[in-house]
């Protein structure tokens, strides 16, 4: 039986009300939607918090999930949305975020990333992962959603724009503002990423 | 939609074809032509990053979980005024219908001969002077009942 069967029980288990059969369905995506609240959030009390009452909503809510999406997709939606809420009352952008209103192609040589390092030189994964880190701190709950989705997850522009529910075009934006501040950001850094 | 931006991210993500990737990038400023070969590294990197966050306290996650979905019995409330004269007006109910099927269907008196014995004969002889025979429910047995008489007269014999 393979992952998509399982996870088909596991769905009609549940929806006869197994509690059991929908823990397992917590223990097979709770990484996943972790590592996207995560980034969203940026912080692990959060996350979990978020990723905790994501599951508890899918439960309540499983007679409305109608299977035309998957059910990964499903959650994403539901924790991908409560989490850019939860940064917009907790107001955590950083006072000197990056305003995509502002951006042109044009200002992107005004940047400069915060360390600059010799190009060639090695480094290693955990300085790969602050410099990371550091980046996306740096956009706005909405833009890392959006990038998160796209380059973590791999969903198309369409299905971003469905779970977050956004037009294709704000998708397209917001996904353009994250892609040129991560890349400034790490300007000095692609020889070793 | 800003075509601009539009055009950007299907570039980045490879989806133009040779000939509109090749007109595209003739349009963009110098500096943004290195993004396409930069931007895979940086991709690569945040994927790799953002799956690498695991789960703290994991399984505490799915007991917590488990523990809000699975429904619990109801809290027993204290019983009104009003509920109590009701189980006691149902209780009393209960014990007369009970009483009522029990009594004729359990309990049966036991027969008169059980517990009297049958006068067989009853003989006066004299005056004062009565013997009653009597049927008992083991053994037949003879009472001799006196009134007034100090003896019985030696003439008689009871049989």
């Amino acid at each position: 039986m393979d992952d998509e069967q399982t996870e088909r029980l596991l769905l009609e288990r549940s929806r006869r009300g197994d509690t059991q059969a929908f823990g397992e369905l917590v223990t097979l995506h709770r990484q996943r939607i972790y590592a996207v609240v995560y980034q969203i959030v940026r912080d692990p009390d959060d996350a979990l918090d978020l990723v905790q009452d994501t599951f508890i909503k899918a439960w309540r809510s499983l007679a409305s999930f109608d299977g035309r999406h998957k059910f990964t997709t499903w959650l994403h939606r539901i924790s991908t949305n409560a989490a850019i809420d939860l940064c917009r009352k907790k107001q955590r952008r950083p006072q000197d975020e990056w305003d995509e209103q502002h951006f042109s192609p044009d200002a992107a040589s005004h940047t400069t990333p915060s360390a600059p390092r010799m190009p060639g030189v090695s480094i290693d994964e955990d300085e790969i992962r602050r410099r990371i880190d550091a980046a996306m701190a740096r956009l706005n709950p909405a833009q890392r959603a959006t990038l998160v989705l796209r380059e973590v997850e791999g969903f198309s522009y369409e299905e971003i724009a469905e779970q977050t529910g956004v037009s294709t075009g704000t998708v397209m934006s917001r996904l353009f503002h994250a892609r040129r501040n991560m890349q400034n950001e790490l300007k000095d850094f692609y020889g070793s990423l | 939609m800003d075509r601009f931006e539009h055009d950007y991210n299907r570039w980045l993500d490879g989806m133009m074809e040779a000939d509109e990737a090749e007109a595209f990038e003739k349009s963009l400023p110098p500096d943004l032509l290195d993004d396409k070969p930069a931007w895979s590294g940086v991709s690569g990197a945040l994927a790799r990053v953002a799956k690498s966050e695991t789960v703290p306290h994991a399984d505490f996650l799915v007991s917590n979980v488990l523990a809000s979905i699975t429904p619990t019995a109801p809290r027993r409330s204290a019983p009104s005024l009003f509920g109590l004269v009701w189980a006691g007006a149902a209780c009393l109910a209960m014990a007369a219908g009970l009483a009522a099927w029990w009594l004729p269907n359990v309990y049966q008196a036991p027969a008169r001969d059980s517990f009297v014995s049958r006068v067989l004969k009853a003989e006066a002889m004299a005056p004062g002077l009565a013997v009653y025979t009597f049927q008992g429910p083991d053994e037949r047995s003879a009472i001799i009942w006196t009134e007034g008489v100090p003896a019985i007269p030696a003439a008689r014999k009871v049989q």
